[in-house]
């Protein structure tokens, strides 16, 4: 008899499988598997080479027709984009076969555009890669920018035979260039300059009249504030909307460009005349009790709609708030628009304003670039600007364009020439800046807010915190 | 023979999960390795060899040092009230009280709300003015407690921290209460029948043998509590005067608003390496003989 060798077939066990043998599988599976996968990634990352550089301006029959996009800072619903629409429509007739589409990534350089500029995989049209601030000039050193200059060398519709530089308001123009080269590489979509928005009836009601001097306006507080009404809307918590009072008391009482100097670190900040006087002032508007209550803990769009709903008599914000909230304005709100008052004995500027310039950038390595240019050609014409002024009460760069109603002073100031400070002093209007430096300036500020430093502890901290950014003596 | 042709069998199955933890795991964190010790600005992809540059800037940061502390902190307030709540609950979902489904409900609704969206209704909550803590405060006669609570350094990482727990509690409990159950009823009877209360049966039967499952639980709060950003950010963003910011809100604003990338990615690795180091020494330290019944 032969014996039968049975096949014991055994059920397949997990340490069988992770046998030395197993184990060496799937460690060299797993490592083929990442090698492979560094080697595809590395073969189609975009290299810092291949930058596209557009230089010649391209007629509109020579242009290919295609599709481009637009980031947009509001949501599709909102006042604006409404009228971003209505400019993509003019596009869409200007260049036939041709469509422009928006993009709304949840606020100005958002990381999902910046993640695209690095895959090489742009927009066309962005905000804030460009400014007229030193730390807002990194993308043009890379050369990621479209040169504007030959665009912006052309009329511009509805300026008259002025050129599209030309037509932006002289304080303005010097945002749009790269000192560098001299190449233009931005355009302005918007002027915002901070002034105080007061509730006209509250106003009448106690008899007050429209402060122009700082101590008309101290006195506007104490009457109101009297009658039990809280004087002032504002955000705490929001950074720049504490640092304003600052910047604009230090832009009335102490020579701009010293403070400038200082907050380059070419200067101690504590040096500068003036500084420790306008840190007293607003100690004073928080010693009084002159902001709202609980304003430590409000968010900036609750002070706004506490601001609209009467709440409080004034509020110092920046020129958008209407256009913003314009779905949200009660009927019957009647609100006028005055400056930051001068101050008397003070060694600053009493007509500087203090804003932003809210700019627009075409992104050189984008599908289309030369069409971005002429959508923000359309964007700048006389027509599109004065919808935005008109419908939207936004304020325009451009000199000709509609002035929403209020605004009339700021503008002429600006038409003649006058200083536009950047809000914070060009800290938070910077596309790159450190905590370290927004802190070292905020941060103080915020601190004499919160009542956690008196005016002189205040301008100390703000003296120490840019002397170890800057790595003064 | 048989073994090699059953890892053929397994090796392709396992291919895919490997591929994508590769992809997006594995790359990113060799990445970010590398990436640490350049000086990456963000703005083009030219990155070059920067040595311990990065590490030894954080060594002399005081903002990074304050960002731990705020970080451990969170972690530490946040753990002390939330696993003592979440054991009540789940050792109260465990009894057979009436409505006890209900009150499972209302425990782990918290979970089906995203994290923003719970983020912005409980900045509504806190508002000073217009919320309904304040509200309520006033309304039952304590005025003199309603304050800022997000807009004081005092309160906001606790309030922050309530907010957190207040999410997560109900998927803490969910873990417990599962443990709890897996507790042969024959043990607590015998308990029960030498004269002990149920807190005494809970502290001396229970609790010890589901001690395993807690432990888990207090490292994967370690882990993700010193990975916090969203609810910081919704609400704060680090603010006022930064008492709230996190490690994780540190290397956000040094990257994608300082544009210090590299420098971000030595934050993020250093914190790695913490995470690691503590989550291992929790381990240790809280391992017990495991009570097999």
């Amino acid at each position: 008899m032969k014996n039968h060798m049975l096949a014991v077939h055994r059920p397949a066990r997990r340490r069988a499988s992770l046998a030395p043998g197993g184990r060496r599988s799937i460690a060299g599976l797993a490592a083929l598997l990442l090698l492979g996968t560094v080697a595809g990634v590395s073969a189609t990352a975009p290299r810092s080479g291949d930058v596209l550089t557009h230089t010649d301006p391209v007629s509109q029959q020579q242009m290919a027709p295609g599709q481009i996009e637009i980031v947009s800072l509001y949501p599709d619903d909102a006042p604006d984009s409404r009228n971003l629409a209505l400019t993509n429509a003019e596009f869409s007739a200007k260049f036939p076969g041709s469509t422009a589409i928006l993009n709304f990534p949840g606020g100005q350089l958002a990381d999902s555009i910046t993640n695209r500029w690095l895959a090489g995989d742009p927009p066309e049209v962005n905000y804030g890669f460009f400014h007229g601030t030193p730390q807002a000039w990194d993308y043009a050193a890379a050369g990621q920018l479209y040169d504007l200059t030959a665009a912006m060398s052309e009329p511009l519709d509805g300026y008259g035979d002025a050129t599209w530089m030309d037509s932006i308001l002289p304080g303005i123009r010097g945002f749009t260039t790269y000192p560098a080269d001299g190449k233009a590489y931005a355009v302005p979509r918007e002027l915002q300059t901070y002034q105080f928005f007061y509730n006209k009836k509250l106003f009448s009601a106690n008899g007050i009249s429209v402060p122009t001097t700082w101590d008309e306006f101290l006195a506007a507080c104490a009457t109101l504030k009297a009658a039990g009404i809280e004087p002032l809307a504002v955000s705490g918590p929001t950074q720049p909307y504490t640092d304003i009072y600052y910047s604009y008391l230090l832009a009335r009482m102490a020579d701009p460009v010293a403070v400038q100097a200082a907050l380059d670190g070419k200067a101690r900040f504590k040096d500068v005349p003036g500084a420790l006087d306008a840190a007293t002032e607003l100690e004073r508007l928080l010693k009084e009790g002159y902001f709202q209550s609980g304003f430590e803990g409000t968010d900036f769009t609750a002070a706004q709609m506490s601001f609209l709903q009467g709440k409080q008599a004034m509020m110092l914000m920046g020129s958008w708030l209407f256009g913003e909230m314009k779905d949200s304005i009660p009927v019957g709100f009647d609100s006028g628009i005055f400056s930051f008052p001068v101050v008397d004995g003070g060694h600053g500027d009493p007509n500087a304003v203090i804003g932003g310039v809210v700019m627009q950038q075409v992104a050189a390595q984008s599908k289309r670039p030369e069409l971005g240019a002429e959508w923000l050609r359309l964007q700048a014409a006389k027509a599109s600007q004065d919808r935005r002024t008109v419908d939207l009460g936004y304020l325009s760069a451009y000199d000709g364009a509609a002035v929403p109603a209020g605004f009339d002073s700021t503008v002429a100031d600006l038409q003649a020439g006058g200083r536009l400070i950047l809000e914070d002093w060009g800290g938070y209007a910077a596309v790159s800046i450190t905590q370290a430096q927004r802190d070292a300036y905020g941060l103080p500020i915020s601190a004499l807010f919160l009542g956690q430093s008196s005016a002189a502890e205040m301008v100390d901290a703000i003296d120490t915190g840019l002397a170890r950014f800057w790595d003064l003596p | 023979m048989l073994a090699r042709q059953r890892r053929r069998l397994v090796l392709p199955f396992l291919a895919p999960a490997a591929t994508i933890y590769g992809i997006f795991l594995l790359w990113p964190t060799l990445q970010a390795f590398v990436t640490a010790f350049t000086d990456w600005k963000g703005v083009t992809l030219d990155k070059s060899f920067n040595g311990l540059g990065n590490f030894e800037h954080l060594a002399r940061d005081p903002l990074f040092f304050k960002t731990l502390g705020t970080t451990v902190a969170l972690v530490l307030v946040g753990g002390v009230i939330l696993f003592p709540l979440a054991l009540t609950l789940a050792f109260a979902t465990s009894e057979r009280i009436r409505g006890r489904h209900l009150f499972r409900f209302v425990v782990l609704a918290p979970l089906a709300v995203s994290v923003v969206a719970a983020a912005v209704l409980w900045k509504f909550v806190y508002d000073p003015n217009l919320g309904l803590l304040n509200g309520v405060l006033r309304a039952v006669g304590l005025r003199d407690l309603s304050m800022p609570w997000l807009g004081q350094p005092e309160t906001a990482l606790i309030a922050i921290a309530i907010v957190i727990v207040w999410q997560n509690v109900g998927i803490f409990v969910v873990f417990l209460s599962a443990a709890i159950a897996n507790v042969p009823s024959d043990l607590k009877e015998a308990a029960q029948i030498d004269g002990g209360s149920a807190l005494q049966v809970f502290r001396h039967v229970t609790f010890p043998l589901i001690w395993e499952v807690t432990r888990i639980l207090m490292i994967l709060w370690i882990v993700s509590g010193l990975q916090e950003f969203v609810f910081v950010w919704a609400m704060t963003k680090g603010g006022p005067l930064n008492s709230t910011e996190t490690v994780g809100i540190f290397v956000y604003m040094t990257a994608f608003q300082g544009k210090a990338w590299a420098y971000a990615t030595a934050a993020g690795v250093v914190m790695f390496l913490l995470m690691v180091a503590i989550s291992l020494f929790f381990y240790r330290v809280t391992r017990r003989d495991v009570v097999q019944y």
